[in-house]
């Protein structure tokens, strides 16, 4: 049996633990960031950058009290490392927070048609899913994308601090992965 | 033979076991630092809390632009604030008031020591410890309960106008009551008594909006704050969206699944009553008649089961505690758990349509967030067993051993989502 067949076989039956994902094989990378790469460009650092906490490095991107949202991450379709469009998206991240007092906050993926066509819009409400505080917990969500996008709309990634009366988020090891 | 084989002080014996061990176990879990929150008049502090204690203190307020304390009924916070107690006080007072009126439903419907146990530890029964109506939304409908079963129309008539005056339970209470008196009213002879009650208990509901108006209106000038308030908390009719969520995350998504479920399940059997009831109108054989409780229970899940999914835009939070803190949940346990045994195909064919309708929830499209479809599946498959559980709980060879495990499950759950609650985190 071939490994792969094997691995989708062991994580069909057991497959309860985060490091079971679907084949990757055929992904290609639309957003890759671990928030280090700013150090030495920009003096002050941008404001979302904090070395608070981090997942790896030294770095993660920091929503804090009174935020509603946090900076925008832009890139065209055209501008990714994938030879076609995708019609599905993963997002995933670590992400860490301080108490279950953060309230309503969603990681945002949204792809802007420019008018062509209604932008799709899905988020991942972080508060609903994460259980575990003060440490670095993985999250992650599909999202499947209609057939009539264009290499020129733009994929937009930010955190939405819905109720910005919560405690502060901190994301890391952000990645955003598209399939054919 | 007393009432489910208990006299009424060993009723009260069992509440005392079920309140002791419920201390103990409180107790262990705060000690070893596996909870680390307790009630106290600081921790009480949360949420709607906030709005009753306002009511309490300096009564309504209006605004017509964001939300405000109009949306809430008048007669807990005035109960508290004639009691003079503090969050931790009225707190105590709500547990007391739920614990007897629970050990007198259970002890009129001659549910089984087991089973009441098990009731009594329900998970979504950490909102009877605090300031919130449901504790005396729970003595109320078990009066109306027991007033439908004993036949006291005066304890029926207090038990829907306290209920209303509690909570907005007439939105709930009408059509339940409308269905049951349609169903009450086709059996031979029982149709002036149907129309009687039905009336009755109308006029009950109708004068709890009355009184709640009025004092609305003397208080803010807007008799209909109550009704007009509630699009500030985003309750509108709107198309429900899919896949189902729930802000209150996972701990508690499976209670409110289970309620979904339930919801649901009353949907089918008014159904299949209704067309019962059809088949009888146009002359067919006289049906027997389930119990106007059972059906006023069925009636009430069926409603608060379309207001959740109409008008919270595909947002499940708050319909397990709408509906396992009333005394409906326990009449319907209490009733399944009387029925003759089920085949054990029929436990499969229910297996196989639950775990269909998880789907709702986007259990099997990765549109469950974070989840695989196999860790869905599991967490699923659990919620699924633990519904089997409660269904086949009259049939079950192992009883005790299974009634023992859900009964420490189901507390250190309770013990969890208190803590929650207490922090302030999301746990409706």
């Amino acid at each position: 049996m071939p490994l792969r067949s094997f691995q989708g076989l062991l994580c069909l039956l057991l497959g309860l633990l985060p490091g079971c994902q679907p084949p990757a094989n055929e992904a290609c990378v639309l957003i890759q960031s671990d928030f280090e790469q700013f150090e030495g460009w920009f003096d002050p650092l941008p404001g979302f950058l904090n070395a608070e906490q981090a997942h790896s490095g030294r770095y993660s991107y920091r929503l804090g009290n009174g935020a509603e949202y946090g900076s925008v991450y832009r890139t065209t379709l055209a501008n990714t490392r994938c030879e076609g469009l995708p019609r599905r998206l993963r997002l995933s991240a670590w992400v860490y927070l301080p108490s279950g007092r953060i309230r309503k906050t969603k990681l945002v993926v949204q792809v802007d048609c420019h008018g062509r066509r209604p932008n799709i819009w899905r988020a991942l409400e972080v508060s609903e899913v994460v259980r575990r505080y003060q440490q670095w917990e993985r999250v992650q969500k599909n999202i499947a994308l209609p057939a009539d996008l264009d290499p020129s709309d733009e994929l937009q990634f930010y955190v939405w601090h819905a109720e910005a009366n919560g405690e502060p988020t901190w994301v890391d090891d952000l990645l955003v992965e598209g399939w054919q | 033979m007393p009432p489910g084989g208990l006299t009424r002080s060993q009723s009260v014996l069992l509440t005392a076991l079920h309140v002791l061990l419920l201390t103990a176990l409180g107790s262990a879990l705060y000690n070893f630092g596996i909870i680390r929150y307790l009630p106290s008049a600081a921790t009480l502090d949360r949420w709607d809390v906030y709005w009753y204690e306002q009511i309490a203190r300096e009564g309504y307020s209006y605004s017509t632009t964001s939300t405000s304390n109009v949306a809430f009924f008048p007669l807990f916070p005035y109960f508290w604030r004639l009691s003079g107690l503090d969050r931790l006080g009225i707190g105590l007072v709500n547990a007391g008031l739920f614990l007897a009126a629970f050990t007198w439903l259970t002890h009129q419907l001659q549910v089984p020591a087991r089973l009441r146990l098990l009731l009594a530890s329900t998970p979504s029964l950490l909102f009877m410890l605090v300031p919130y109506t449901e504790a005396l939304f729970f003595v109320f409908a078990t009066l109306l309960v027991l007033g439908l079963r004993q036949q006291r129309l005066g304890w029926w008539f207090l038990g829907l106008l306290g209920c209303g005056l509690t909570r907005s339970a007439s939105t709930m209470f009408t059509p339940a009551l409308l269905f049951m008196v349609l169903l009450w009213a086709a059996q031979p002879g029982q149709a002036r008594t149907a129309l009687r009650w039905g009336a009755v208990g109308l006029l009950a509901l109708g004068l709890s909006v009355g009184v709640v108006a009025t004092v609305q209106w003397q208080q803010v000038g807007e008799p209909f704050a109550f009704a007009l308030a509630q699009r500030f908390w985003g309750h509108f009719l709107q198309m429900p969206v899919f896949p189902l969520t729930d802000p209150s995350g996972i701990n508690v998504l499976w209670l409110d699944a289970l309620a979904l479920w339930l919801g649901v399940a009353a949907v089918g059997v008014c159904c299949g009553l209704a067309w019962r009831w059809l088949q009888q109108v146009r002359g067919g054989a006289v049906a027997a008649a389930l119990p106007p409780e059972v059906v006023f229970a069925l009636g009430y899940c069926v409603s608060v089961f379309l207001f959740i999914l109409l008008y919270q835009a595909g947002s499940v939070w708050n319909i397990g505690r709408y509906i396992f803190t009333t005394p409906f949940f326990v009449v319907l346990v209490a009733y399944l758990s009387s029925r003759p045994a089920w085949p054990w195909r029929r436990y499969l064919l229910l297996a196989a349509a639950s775990m269909l309708l998880w789907q709702a929830f986007g259990a099997y499209t990765l549109d469950f967030d974070t989840y695989t479809t196999a860790q869905a599946l599991w967490y699923f498959g659990l919620v699924t067993a633990y519904l089997l559980a409660y269904l086949a709980w009259r049939q079950l060879r192992w009883q005790a051993e299974v009634t023992m495990l859900l009964y420490v499950f189901n507390m250190v759950m309770l013990f969890h989502l208190l803590e929650g609650f207490l922090q302030f985190y999301v746990v409706q």
